[in-house]
């Protein structure tokens, strides 16, 4: 039996226990959760609410409003009051596409977005900061004082730049950050807790605007997050907007003024929320131009627009699973997380998928906050106060990080999916004589070339004292904390240089990037590996080239006139190989090359002159 | 938390090849709950500092044991050999077959030959399992063995380096 939340045999006394507090910061709205009494409970406002929207406006004379009277200022003044910020955590102008579908000010700048406002220029962190300010007051206003410490969600697909963005956010509110958490991971230990369940879940969580999928295995206390994926770009609105080009389409409309969009969205977002309890749903809307729409959406018509939605989700199912090791067969529970996660249709996809209906014991809206509430409570060493055994919590990294090397091909130092906390360190050298600088480009991403991965940071190891090219030994750390958050060192090891970096991107990935990333890996591998394989047989083969060539001159005497005929013949072939595109001629070459020198590299390492063909260990990388 | 211990007394486990993985996953569980950063959010930043030490040491560790080159490179070590390197000679009848078998694969996966593509995986598994327990029974106990079984190992080891890179390529290929 797990820790239990719902029973408590003896809640602690007030005094003893320690404020704490889990967030879940999201993209429509957010909620706070405690265990004030040792059971963990969402903390409503004084109106009973327990949903705050999302939703910042900043005032007339100064003020700023958040939530619920921050709402109707959405149409109206609009460049104000600000919904869904989340999606521009971490990000640039760049980054966000179409930048004028967004009713803003945006400030003109490299870094993350900035947007202009009746109270000056605000970036997205501060905004964020309004929303946890507002979150932090409801709870301490509750539990009656200051919080020791919150543990804030993230989604789990969230990029290293938007992992620090939030951590910032939270900061900037006054609030100590005890752990960043994803999402899924919080539904689980919610969900797992309470019920005491065992065996391997599977979390599906389609939020406002994102869908993750995590795969966690539940054992006596311990959570270990088995595999993780996701589409950064899809989620309940699109639904909205799927209802909203429905209407477009059989009302006849011709283009509509930004109230008019804002109107519709909302009368379809009611119609798919009224479609989870009826078979249909009126929609009717009088626009501003005095055109009058009265429609009635079925259940079936519904599930037919929005069919590849759905089918939309299951690809990063598969996934998983796959990363995962597991078949569908292995899989003991699915839980829903998400108000998206309502539909019914939904329901019926994942049931169908899994071979099992899903669990919805808890509010799929709650379950995350429950979660972050429950860590934190742990967190702050109330665990020993209320019932239950110790757990822990094992979370992984969801994207792989690596270096550019040679070629512009990616070098990965951290495959996606690994345990965190980690450090991995791997040596590199110097790739030419006297080389007394080496340029570290951090990359994330799970492509093969650079150009197709997002770039995290960039810094250079400078005073390295001239040496042969591979005399330097520069040993590049990664280091990845408990909030999947990444820092990279890098060290020459003869000497001692030093240089290092946290890595603290101005902006991440695009919403859609990680999706179309992913997406393109997958579609790619094949390429990639085609790619990458030439890409890497011709650096050998340069090598090999190089390398006999310089043996040549040094110990050309060990060969004989007919033996060193046959390596001057099959390293022209490799020379003309390597011109070449065609991998599988060249591959041939090499291997040719390798066995005429095999022989001549024998007698050299005879000679004890083997340091100069060899001494390259295999997790040291030439970069360039 | 002893880091100048090796990784399998560690997770208290014999110094050998073959694997006890109920132990080993048990051990890596009750080592992490002690040493994680959860159980010092509170702390201050140098101790917050050597808990994902600590802990990322045993994340490290449990990786190596549990996968059969990384554990083979790794015993190769313990008893006082160089690491895997990239410029080491396997026997040129090995790397024959293993450009034949993937010139097979590229063949099987251009024609959409499924069966021939299971039928390589069956027999690509076949040597896994044959090398593994050769491993095995070279690293049985504590003691070193001899210089010439140390060499074999080494053997081993190294083919299956190319036998997982061959996998990975498969297994690639049967999804596709």
């Amino acid at each position: 039996m797990l820790l239990q939340i719902t029973e408590p045999d003896n809640p602690a006394p007030l005094r003893e226990r320690k404020r704490a507090a889990g967030i879940d910061l999201g993209t429509t709205h957010s909620l706070v959760a405690s265990m004030p009494q040792g059971v963990a409970t969402v903390l409503p406002d004084e109106k009973g609410r327990v949903l705050l929207p999302s939703v910042v406006r900043f005032g007339e004379h100064g003020e700023t409003i958040v939530g619920h009277s921050a709402l109707p200022w959405l149409v109206r003044d609009a460049a104000n009051t600000i919904a869904s910020v989340k999606r521009l955590m971490g990000r640039g102008l760049a980054d966000l596409g179409d930048a004028r579908q967004f009713p803003y000010q945006w400030v003109q700048t490299s870094g993350m977005v900035r947007l202009k406002t009746r109270a000056g220029e605000k970036n997205p962190i501060e905004i964020s900061a309004e929303i946890l300010k507002a979150l932090r007051l409801r709870a301490e206003t509750q539990l009656g004082g200051a919080l020791e410490g919150v543990v804030v969600t993230v989604p789990a697909y969230f990029d290293d730049a938007q992992r620090q963005a939030t951590k910032e956010a939270a900061r900037l509110a006054g609030l100590n950050v005890l752990r960043l958490l994803n999402e899924p991971t919080a539904a689980a230990i919610a969900y797992g807790l309470d019920h005491g369940a065992e065996g391997v879940y599977v979390i599906y969580d389609l939020g406002g605007g994102t869908f993750d999928v995590s795969v966690l295995r539940l054992s006596r206390g311990v959570f270990e997050v088995l595999a993780t994926h996701g589409d950064s770009a899809l989620g309940g609105d699109d639904f909205d907007h799927r209802v909203f080009c429905w209407i477009l389409e059989m009302a006849h409309l011709p283009p509509l003024a930004a109230e008019d969009v804002r109107l519709l969205l909302t009368v379809a977002r009611s119609a798919k929320e009224t479609l989870t309890q009826h078979e249909t749903a009126p929609v009717v809307a009088v626009l501003s131009t005095g055109i009058k729409i009265e429609l009635i959406l079925t259940a079936e018509v519904f599930t037919e627009i929005t069919r590849h939605l759905v089918q939309k989700t299951l690809t990063p199912l598969k996934r998983a699973l796959r990363d995962a090791k597991l078949s569908v067969e292995e899989i003991k529970g699915v839980v829903l997380v998400g108000g998206a996660t309502r539909m019914p249709q939904i329901r019926h996809a994942v049931a169908e998928f899994f071979k099992q209906p899903p669990l919805v014991n808890l509010d799929p809206d709650e379950v995350v906050a429950l979660g972050a509430a429950i860590q934190a409570n742990a967190l702050v060493g109330n665990r020993g106060l209320d019932s239950g055994e110790d757990w822990l919590l094992l979370d992984v990294t969801p994207l792989s990080l690596g270096l550019e090397t040679m070629g512009g091909l990616v070098e990965k130092i951290v495959p996606r999916n690994a345990s965190i906390p980690l450090v991995r360190a791997q040596d590199f050298t110097t790739f030419k004589d006297g080389q007394t600088a080496l340029a570290i480009h951090v990359v994330q991403g799970e492509r093969e070339k650079v150009s197709d991965c997002r770039s995290l940071a960039r810094f250079e190891l400078r005073g390295i004292p001239p040496m042969v090219a591979g005399a330097a030994r520069v040993r590049i750390t990664f280091q990845i904390d408990a909030d999947g958050l990444l820092s990279v060192s890098a060290r020459e090891q003869t000497t001692g240089v030093e240089a290092s970096v946290e890595v603290k991107p101005s902006y991440g990935l695009a919403e859609s990037e990680i999706a179309r990333m992913l997406e393109e890996s997958l579609a790619h591998a094949r390429d990639d590996m085609q790619a990458r394989a030439l890409v890497e047989t011709q650096v050998e083969a340069d090598q090999l080239i190089e390398l006999t060539q310089h043996a040549l001159t040094e110990d050309g005497d060990l060969l004989n006139e007919r033996e060193r005929a046959a390596i001057d013949a099959a390293l022209t072939e490799l020379a003309q190989r390597r011109q070449g595109q065609e991998l599988n001629a060249l591959r041939l070459a090499l291997a040719k090359a390798n066995r005429a020198t095999a022989e001549f590299a024998g007698r050299r390492m005879d000679r004890s002159v083997q340091k100069a063909l060899t001494g390259k260990r295999v997790d040291s990388v030439v970069l360039g | 938390m002893d880091r100048k211990a090796d990784f399998f007394s560690l997770f208290g486990l014999p110094c050998r090849y073959a694997l006890d993985e109920t132990v080993l996953n048990e051990s890596y569980r009750t080592l992490l709950a002690r040493v994680h950063p959860d159980t010092v959010a509170l702390a201050d930043v140098a101790a917050k500092r050597r808990a994902i030490e600590e802990a990322a040491y045993v994340n490290d560790a449990y990786r190596v044991l549990k996968n059969p080159v990384r554990r083979g490179d790794y015993l190769l070590q313990c008893h006082g050999e160089a690491p895997l390197g990239v410029s080491e000679v396997l026997p040129v009848e090995f790397l024959n077959e293993q450009l034949e078998a993937r010139e097979a694969a590229d063949t099987a996966w251009q024609a959409g030959d499924a069966d021939r593509l299971e039928a390589l995986w069956v027999s690509l598994e076949e040597e896994q399992q044959q090398r593994q327990q050769a491993l095995a029974a070279l690293f049985a106990d504590d003691e070193t063995p001899s210089k010439a079984a140390l060499a074999q190992a080494r053997q081993h080891v190294l083919s299956l380096q190319f036998l997982a890179r061959f996998a990975d390529d498969l297994s690639e290929k049967m999804d596709a």
